[in-house]
């Protein structure tokens, strides 16, 4: 029985990708290679050593060496996300007990930290976009509802800090989060006038400042931090004004934008949702003109160095991804696609396809 | 009289390109460059020039007084000055300088700020001067040169420039007529008699000094430092600016923004007001009135709107599409920026949702409700009179009502207040619908008041009102009497919002809050399928639903029904890629859509989209490829494993 629905699932694919306008048939990229069913993976370690895996009863499980401990009980189809950093010291979980019943993009989700490759969890709070800062010691995440950016010390738990955004005209922005060094704080915020901004904000003199503003309210800013160079990207989001742009600020200079050096320009509106990697590279999703009618996107890595750009995907769609340790991942079509980094060599060969 | 023609400014022009005059005896390139370097030597040249120019002119200042001393005809243009305002200036601009008053209109266009030399605006005018027939360089600062050129030549333009003073401009703004063309030849003659009007470049100079303002306003911005850093001209240029800005109509803005921009192409000036598109189809009535009425009144800024304001609205969209990305945003939020008034114009051509009312995405933020209320409302249409007040009930009710009226015990409407009846000792529950409205009985407030006149015996006309904790003030006389519901509109948003009641100026706690609101869209669970939302619409309406795998579904789906809609679920991140980004493995927040056509003229198939939480008057073109993505990486999240997407229409 079992047998048969898979072919029947399987039959199914076959007809939906032929009739469809097939993107990715000829993709060179590898899918990601699992020990278990990749639909309830949510993280894993590079080694795979270590796996977070969610079962639809509502259980968050980390498995090692054969055994398998619970990380959170959770409820009857709760999701979870598992997210960590380059520096591989705490995993930042974030759990939705209603995921499937209440359908809001703001609902924020039940935070817990974890060490890494441990099991033991503990609550941190309630919040979209959690972000690990300065070797794990630091942890941002955003409140939508009060619209404040919450940062909390990992190390010594009653160190927080609020930032609260002057937003009041975007509902459904999420703020991009840097913090170069103990003392400083980046991040974006929209201004009355419905403009997304850049403004830091210095720990010691509790004084926020004015970094960076576009010059219209039809773009994005996203920022990370890449080998001690705040980026900072800005994509238009309208036809109107196509356009695109990738800038260096040495963190010796974080307080002059006018030292802020060019890396990229592009006169189309890339996707971006850049990715400050591990390897030193910049990762966005870059448009590419066909025609006067057809667009394609594909990931592109730059060298902020030598601004060397590549092209390194071959979707024709490639909006988004994500980095997981030393890899680099694209969501597409229900599967995951390696860009960056190598597939685990399990010696049992038993992989994950489908469920 | 100071000699100039069209025919020596174009031949010295050609010679500034060709290279063979002056310029390429002191540049002698070794290799073929490109064009690019070309073009930026060429323009290393010129300042050069110009630097070189105006230091050799320098040694000979003439003030006002100086030059009223020299006869005109002893007064010429320095040639080489020419080309260099030729080879800066914008091109339209240069066009106007024709006729028998090219000369004045050169000055005109100089006193307009419309002409620029290396790197900047003219601003001093380099002068030949005849004396004993020897030709001597010198140069005069702009405004003696145009008082004394307006006072010994061009008379005209001293009297024109007085009507553009910073008193007069408004009045005579006023009192020029702005001719909207119907006709291409009208329009045409339209372009002809502004070429031809002196006052044309006045107007010009108010749409440049706003835009220039408006940079100047953002590196401002960007860097207060820049402020100190400002000249004299750059301070003028922003107090002219704000002074436009300020007395400026939206019409005359962008009317004379559409006129200065296309001098030299009136076909794109044309094709703004002739082209078939949307908006006439509303004006003339082939298509319907709510595609424009609530554009326009955001754009507008009216509360009502008649048909006599949409030609003043189709103006705006066309000439200033970037005014539809903001407009009404914070009296109904939804997804920051909209899509331009152009991409819409776009998108409605093939679509045909029923849309006459005006949903708040930002306020209900339950995604699921919004998708019901919007394929509802295109099942049934009706029109409704939405404010900012009432649009969040208005979205919950036809949903709320079928769920309440549910004869399945089972289905019940989670949203709730619930009490102990002091007689019976029974703890009694009464479902409300959130949000405001001013006589249905569910609501929130009469609902309140209910419980409050049984268990408090508050009187049956008591009205319980919702209020911010901001303005909620116990020790004013004001709240120490009545009902109020206390929200902290900070920490919550929609149903997510545990409010505070108080009674005569005290907390009531025995009033318990339900809010568990869990309707899952598609079944998750084979023995719960009748709690999902599409089994729950099913049951109680005449509909049919049809799945729609691919894109040939998709498109045969319009072509046999083309009242018919398509909705479904998929992950946000795939839909909106450049709003929402992936930061994990299944990273995804579902959020449900509706389709309701698509571009038939792209090579790549668009597809006229709204989210749930996109703006129900502003649809967006996305591509197929971003929908099947978003779906398929939902469908691995779907407990049952669905693919959710689904015709929809009318049995």
């Amino acid at each position: 029985m079992v047998l048969e629905k898979n072919n029947v699932l399987r039959f199914f694919f076959v007809i939906c990708f032929l009739t469809s306008s097939i993107v990715s048939a000829n993709s060179k990229l590898p899918v990601i290679k699992t020990k278990q069913d990749i639909a309830n993976i949510r993280y894993i370690s590079s080694d795979g050593k270590y796996t977070y895996y969610q079962r639809r009863t509502g259980e968050l499980y980390f498995s090692t060496n054969y055994e398998v401990k619970e990380v959170i009980k959770g409820i009857e189809y709760s999701h979870y996300l598992v997210i960590g950093s380059e520096f591989r010291k705490k995993l930042i979980i974030s759990s939705w007990n209603n995921f499937q019943k209440f359908l809001s993009i703001r609902e924020p989700a039940e935070l817990f930290v974890v060490d890494y490759g441990s099991h033991i969890s503990q609550k941190i709070g309630y919040g979209l976009s959690p972000k690990l800062h300065l070797n794990d010691e630091w942890l941002s995440y955003y409140n939508p509802k009060k619209k404040s950016i919450i940062f909390q010390n990992l190390i010594h738990r009653e160190v927080t800090l609020n930032i609260n955004l002057s937003n009041t005209i975007n509902h459904y922005h999420i703020p991009e989060v840097v913090m170069p060094n103990k003392t400083t704080i980046i991040y974006t915020d929209i201004d009355k006038n419905g403009n997304q901004l850049v403004s830091s904000f210095n720990l010691p003199d509790q004084k926020f400042t004015l970094l960076y503003k576009p010059q219209t309210h039809l773009a994005k800013i996203e920022l990370c931090f890449s080998n001690d160079n705040l980026i900072i990207a800005e994509f238009g989001i309208d036809t109107l004004n196509e356009h695109s742009s990738i800038k260096k600020l040495a963190s010796t200079q974080l307080d002059n934008y006018s030292q802020a050096v060019n890396i990229y320009e592009s006169k189309l509106n890339d996707i971006g949702n850049i990715i400050c990697h591990v390897d030193k590279q910049i990762y966005f999703s870059k448009k590419i003109k066909k025609n006067t009618t057809i667009s394609n996107y594909e990931i592109a890595s730059l060298n902020p160095n030598s601004k060397e750009l590549k092209v390194i995907s071959d979707l024709k769609y490639a909006p988004q991804a994500f980095p997981m340790e030393d890899k680099i991942i694209i969501p597409h079509r229900g599967e995951f696609l390696l860009l960056v980094g190598k597939n685990i060599e399990y010696n049992d060969h038993i992989f994950g396809g489908k469920k | 009289m100071i000699h100039l023609s069209l025919s020596i400014l174009v031949n010295l022009l050609f010679l500034l390109f060709s290279g063979s005059s002056s310029y390429a005896a002191t540049n002698t390139v070794e290799h073929t460059p490109g064009l690019l370097e070309s073009l930026e030597k060429l323009i290393e040249i010129n300042q050069d020039i110009y630097k070189k120019l105006l230091q050799k002119a320098n040694v000979n200042i003439l003030k006002y007084d100086d030059l009223k001393k020299i006869e005109t005809k002893n007064l010429s243009i320095h040639p080489d000055f020419l080309n260099i305002i030729i080879f800066n200036s914008d091109e339209k601009y240069l066009s106007l300088i024709e006729g028998e008053q090219a000369e004045c209109l050169l000055y005109s266009l100089m006193e307009n700020r419309l002409l620029n030399v290396a790197g900047s605006i003219v601003s001093q005018v380099i002068l030949n001067i005849k004396k004993n027939d020897k030709l001597i360089i010198g140069v005069s600062p702009l405004d003696d040169f145009l008082k004394y050129i307006q006072e010994k030549q061009c008379y005209a333009f001293k009297q024109i420039s007085s009507i553009f003073g910073p008193e007069q401009f408004l009045q005579t703004l006023k009192q020029t007529p702005k001719p909207i063309p119907s006709t291409k030849s009208q329009c045409q003659k339209i372009m002809q008699d502004w070429k031809k009007n002196f006052h044309l470049p006045y107007f010009c100079k108010m749409i440049e000094t706003i835009k220039t303002g408006e940079s100047l306003d953002q590196r401002i911005k960007g860097n207060p430092s820049t402020y100190n850093q400002l000249n004299s001209q750059q301070n003028l240029i922003l107090n002219e600016a704000s002074s436009y800005k300020r007395n400026l109509s939206v019409l005359d803005k962008s009317y004379f923004k559409n006129v200065c921009e296309n001098i030299d192409n009136p076909e794109k000036f044309c094709s703004i007001y002739l082209s078939e598109n949307i908006w006439d189809q509303v004006i003339r009535g082939e298509k319907p009135d709510y595609l424009m009425k609530y554009k326009c009144r955001d754009l507008l800024n009216k509360k009502t709107i008649t048909p006599k304001d949409y030609p003043l609205c189709k103006e705006i969209m066309e000439t200033s599409p970037e005014t539809c990305t903001k407009a009404g945003m914070l009296q109904f939020p939804s997804l920051y920026p909209k899509p331009n008034c152009h991409e819409i114009a776009r998108a409605y051509k093939n679509s045909h949702l029923n849309i006459d009312y005006q949903d708040c995405p930002g306020k209900v933020d339950f995604e699921s409700v919004i998708n019901v209320s919007r394929k509802l409302s295109h099942l049934f249409p009706s029109t409704r009179h939405s404010t900012p007040e009432s649009c969040e009930f208005e979205t919950y009710q036809a949903f709320a009502e079928t769920v309440i009226n549910e004869e399945d015990e089972d289905i019940v409407w989670p949203l709730q207040f619930c009490f102990k009846n002091l007689a019976s000792s029974v703890e009694e529950c009464f479902e409300f619908i959130p949000g405001h409205h001013p006589d249905h009985p569910k609501t929130e407030e009469k609902v309140l008041a209910l419980i409050l006149s049984k268990i408090k015996g508050a009187s049956s006309s008591e009205v319980c009102k919702k209020v911010s904790t901001e303005i909620y003030n116990p020790l004013l006389l004001e709240y120490k009497n009545g009902c109020y519901i206390v929200i902290d509109s900070k920490k919550c948003n929609g149903i997510n919002c545990q409010p505070i009641i108080y009674y005569k100026g005290k907390e009531i706690t025995d009033i318990k809050y339900l809010s568990d609101i869990s309707f899952e869209y598609f079944p998750i669970n084979y023995l719960k399928e009748k709690h999902s939302v599409n089994n729950i619409l099913k049951k109680n309406f005449p509909i049919l639903i049809n799945r729609i795998y691919d894109l040939n579904i998709l498109k045969n789906y319009f072509k046999e029904n083309p009242t018919g809609i398509i909705y479904g679920i998929g992950c946000v991140q795939d839909i909106l890629p450049q709003f929402f980004k992936t930061k994990a493995l299944h990273d995804c927040s579902p959020i449900p859509f509706i389709i309701d056509g698509y571009d038939k003229n792209q090579e790549n198939i668009l597809l006229s989209i709204r989210t749930s939480i996109d703006d129900l008057h502003s649809p967006r073109l996305i591509d197929w490829n971003f929908i099947f993505n978003a779906v398929s990486n939902f469908k691995e999240l779907q407990p049952m494993d669905t693919w959710t997407l689904y015709g929809f229409r009318k049995k």
